[in-house]
């Protein structure tokens, strides 16, 4: 019998750990449950400019840039890693790491709908100042997806 | 230690281009810290929106900096970069023997040798900080250390401007939501 899917969206923040452990807390136990952690990335601009000098230095910086990203998808498989150390089975969890075209919510609810989600799993950072700058990823994932479960971990 | 300038009209111009092409402050912020470590030649930028009542820095966005480094723990506002009187922007060219970082060891740690703080106002009240990071020593030119105040002036009204946007959107959706049958 196939076990829930759930999705964690993953930002590399101490407040997407404590949605990692709600997850071990409530899906260790389970043997069909399928977790998806999902980072999506914002991709290094395409620039042109006239000055030679300067579009050369872009092109050796923005490898630089590449490899730091590279590096966030590297830190994604290590947490798939430690869910698989508290007890889940590799087959279990799924890593996405995606280059971001839209905004975050948006690439969170597709996320969702085409990996057949049930429950997404959420974190709010209380008091976070920057909501006064930009728009509630948790309100606009929970309106666009009303008949899924959405756990907020705060 | 070098003082020669990194930013010249034409980077300039790329750092404002970034800011006006973004459609949503997530690409603003990152695309724009990104742009300033690959013209600049830094090791990393970041951009803090400043909470008032806690007295911290939050990082809205960045580029080049670990995930480790970035998790160092609060940013206090009055500490992790001491201030002037007035909190006018702050130069280390050398983080080495300065004690003006929160956090010294975590900077020595990522590979940083040198910053420059700007503060980040809106109508005279700071909001926020752009912070940039040097991988080796550097005294900031008095050329780059006025663009930077200009960018953050930049930064500071697109803040105000997706500030705006958000709470119009906000108004249009509550709106929306009425139904008819009471209007």
């Amino acid at each position: 019998m196939a076990g829930p899917k759930v999705l964690i969206p993953y930002n590399f923040t101490r407040h997407d750990e404590k949605c990692v452990d709600f997850a071990i807390q409530r899906y260790g136990a389970s043997q069909t449950a399928r977790i998806t952690i999902f980072h999506a990335y914002i991709p290094v601009p395409e620039v042109e400019i006239s000055d030679k000098t300067v579009m050369g230095r872009l092109a050796g910086s923005f490898t630089y840039l590449h490899q730091k990203i590279s590096e966030c998808d590297e830190v994604l498989k290590r947490v798939a890693q430690r869910m698989v150390a508290a007890g889940f089975s590799p087959e279990q969890i799924h890593t996405v790491f995606k280059r971001q075209e839209k905004e975050a919510a948006a690439e969170i609810v597709d996320a969702a709908r085409e990996g057949g989600c049930e429950t997404i799993i959420l974190n709010r950072r209380p008091g976070a100042v920057s909501k006064f700058f930009t728009p509630s990823v948790s309100k606009k994932v929970s309106l666009a997806l009303r008949d899924l479960e959405i756990i907020m971990v705060s | 230690m070098t003082e020669a300038n990194k930013i010249n009209r034409e980077i300039y111009k790329l750092f404002v281009q970034t800011i006006a092409d973004a459609g949503h402050i997530e690409f603003m912020a990152k695309q724009l810290t990104q742009v300033m470590v690959a013209a600049m030649g830094l090791k990393g930028a970041a951009l803090f929106i400043l909470d008032p009542v806690k007295e911290e820095l939050e990082v809205l966005a960045s580029a080049g900096l670990s995930v480790g480094y970035l998790q160092k723990g609060p940013v206090l506002a009055n500490k992790s970069v001491r201030l002037g009187p007035n909190r006018e922007p702050v130069a280390i060219a050398d983080i080495e023997g300065s004690d003006q970082l929160q956090y010294p060891d975590k900077a020595r740690d990522e590979g940083i040798k040198a910053m420059v703080s700007q503060p980040i106002a809106i109508r005279g009240k700071i909001i926020g900080a752009l912070r940039v990071y040097h991988a080796e020593q550097w005294k900031i030119s008095d050329s780059d250390m006025e663009y930077l105040e200009i960018l953050a002036k930049n930064i500071g009204m697109a803040l105000m401007y997706f500030r705006v946007s958000l709470a119009i959107g906000n108004v249009r959706d509550t709106v929306n939501d009425i139904h008819a049958v009471w209007l």
